[in-house]
């Protein structure tokens, strides 16, 4: 995991959850108040910081619901974008 | 409120009445792709299991079909306070059911959560009669962006915005709503209801960011962009449309959260005479418009009372069944003897795997003497965790009993 990216993307998710702690990697974030409507926040961000776009079927919230499993989805976005 | 003894016709007359709960054919209506929107199968999977709530608006001798197999300890519970269960036959999809069961000799009714086409043509294909009205008509009352042309034709106040249906459009109308003082703004696709189909933007960033979601997608579409006025009050209004009447079942406060997403009721607002005969008045002038319009069945209206004190009688037209009118005879019993009632819900998760009987032992812990009625106990298991979603009523004589019993529910921890 490129540890940069994942700082990144944990600095995205502490705010739009309003985190004071640092959260791992693979803590399972609907734990700390993820769910299917704040995820539509995460994914606006993440395209727009990112510059990826993502499509219908990757729009599950199972994609998103680690810091480990968002950087991983990004990082595979970023590669087909070239 | 009316007392819901006998709400519908069709409980007085002899038919052979069918429960189902067909929820979220609304998301399938919206074709816009350019919609954010976030799949969460299991949150989908205790969605299914709201169907509980039909128990409470049925008779003991109709039929309850359900996807699930609720927890045995949960119907218990409710049959001892006092709650008739009717037969509740087990189906695997909305879209198969068993149609040649369904009928007994006697006119069969379907009463669906929402009337689609395709039910409609099923039934009528299989000589079962659906209650409610037209799907075209359903279709066109649950639409946010027709309603609210309606609401414009009769001359309610509407929130600020307009129909957007390119980028240079969403950027002019988001400048005049800043420009009006809207500090937050909402976009909106036709269908959805609680949160769905709507989307809060807080900001600017928030706009930007959005703006370049949606020109990943498309560049022509139609999406409504509101003002998010600031809400003093948000009513709902249960109308009844039937047999050429128009009926308001009750009137209720919603609390929602800051995505616009419907957290519970209060059955028992209180608001000035004034306040309540005006809006009264307007959900008799919206109830007629839609009867004159072919309408019949049940409608759910969601109003606010701005900062400003301005009524906006139609924020949305749930032309279904919502959970508030599935409540209706379970309320109007709790209200023969408490002065408040209100609704609620917490969601949770464990690793362990409880059931109904320990969730509710260890809810009565937590309400300390508070009294309160589980309506809705759903439950799934994925990944090795159990998830929960648990709806409930808090009732009593005094008010601040009562709300410091849902603080506590609220708080309930399922660790």
């Amino acid at each position: 995991m490129d540890m940069k990216l994942a700082e990144n993307i944990t600095a995205i998710v502490g705010r739009l959850l309003r985190l004071s702690e640092a959260v791992d990697p693979d803590t399972d974030l609907a734990l700390l108040g993820l769910d299917s409507m704040s995820a539509v926040g995460l994914v606006v961000e993440l395209e727009a910081v990112f510059d990826i776009a993502f499509e219908d079927d990757e729009l599950l919230l199972k994609h998103f619901d680690t810091i480990r499993k968002i950087a991983a989805k990004v990082e595979q976005k970023r590669a087909l974008a070239g | 409120m009316k007392p819901p003894v006998s709400i519908f016709r069709f409980h007085e007359e002899q038919k052979d009445v069918h429960w189902l709960y067909n929820i979220n054919q609304e998301q399938d209506w919206n074709d816009s792709r350019v919609f954010p929107s976030i799949q969460d199968h299991s949150q989908m999977e205790m969605i299914i299991q709201q169907e509980q709530q039909m128990i409470f608006l049925s008779r003991p001798d109709d039929t309850l079909m359900f996807r699930h197999n609720p927890d045995e300890c949960f119907i218990s519970y409710l049959q001892g306070h006092g709650i008739e269960i009717p037969v509740i036959r087990r189906i695997s999809d909305t879209n198969s059911l068993p149609w040649s069961d369904m009928r007994h000799g006697r006119k069969t009714l379907l009463v669906p959560y929402i009337v689609n086409e395709a039910i409609c043509a099923e039934a009528y294909h299989n000589a079962v009669s659906v209650y409610g009205s037209d799907p075209f008509l359903v279709k066109r009352f649950n639409d946010k962006f027709q309603t609210r042309r309606l609401a414009a034709e009769i001359g309610f106040n509407l929130t600020k915005g307009d129909f957007c249906t390119n980028e240079r459009e969403l950027i002019q109308t988001y400048r005049m709503l800043r420009e009006q003082g809207f500090e937050k703004t909402v976009l909106k696709v036709p269908f959805g209801s609680s949160g769905k189909g709507m989307r809060i933007i807080k900001d600017e960033t928030s706009f930007t960011q959005m703006l370049q979601f949606i020109g990943r997608r498309r560049k022509d579409f139609e999406l409504l962009l509101e003002g998010w006025h600031p809400i003093k009050r948000s009513m709902n209004c249960q109308l009844l449309i039937e047999a050429g009447r128009v009926t308001i079942l009750g009137i209720t406060e919603q609390k929602i959260d800051e995505y616009g997403i419907y957290l519970g009721s209060d059955f028992t607002p209180s608001y000035e005479k004034a306040v309540l005969n005006s809006y009264s008045d307007s959900m008799m002038k919206l109830g007629n418009r839609l009867m004159e319009m072919g309408y019949s069945g049940i409608a759910g209206v969601d109003s606010i009372i701005d900062d400003k004190d301005e009524l906006i009688p139609v924020i949305e037209i749930n032309a279904r069944f919502t959970q508030v009118t599935y409540l209706l005879p379970l309320v109007w019993r709790l209200r023969q003897q408490h002065r408040y009632v209100l609704s609620r819900f917490i969601r949770g998760e464990s690793a362990v795997s409880y059931g109904f009987d320990e969730i509710c032992a260890a809810m009565t812990r937590n309400a300390s003497g508070g009294s309160f009625l589980i309506y809705n106990f759903a439950k799934a298991v994925h990944a090795g965790k159990s998830v929960y979603r648990i709806f409930f009523l808090v009732y009593g004589n005094d008010l601040e009993t009562v709300e410091r019993t849902m603080h506590r529910l609220e708080q309930f921890s399922f660790m």
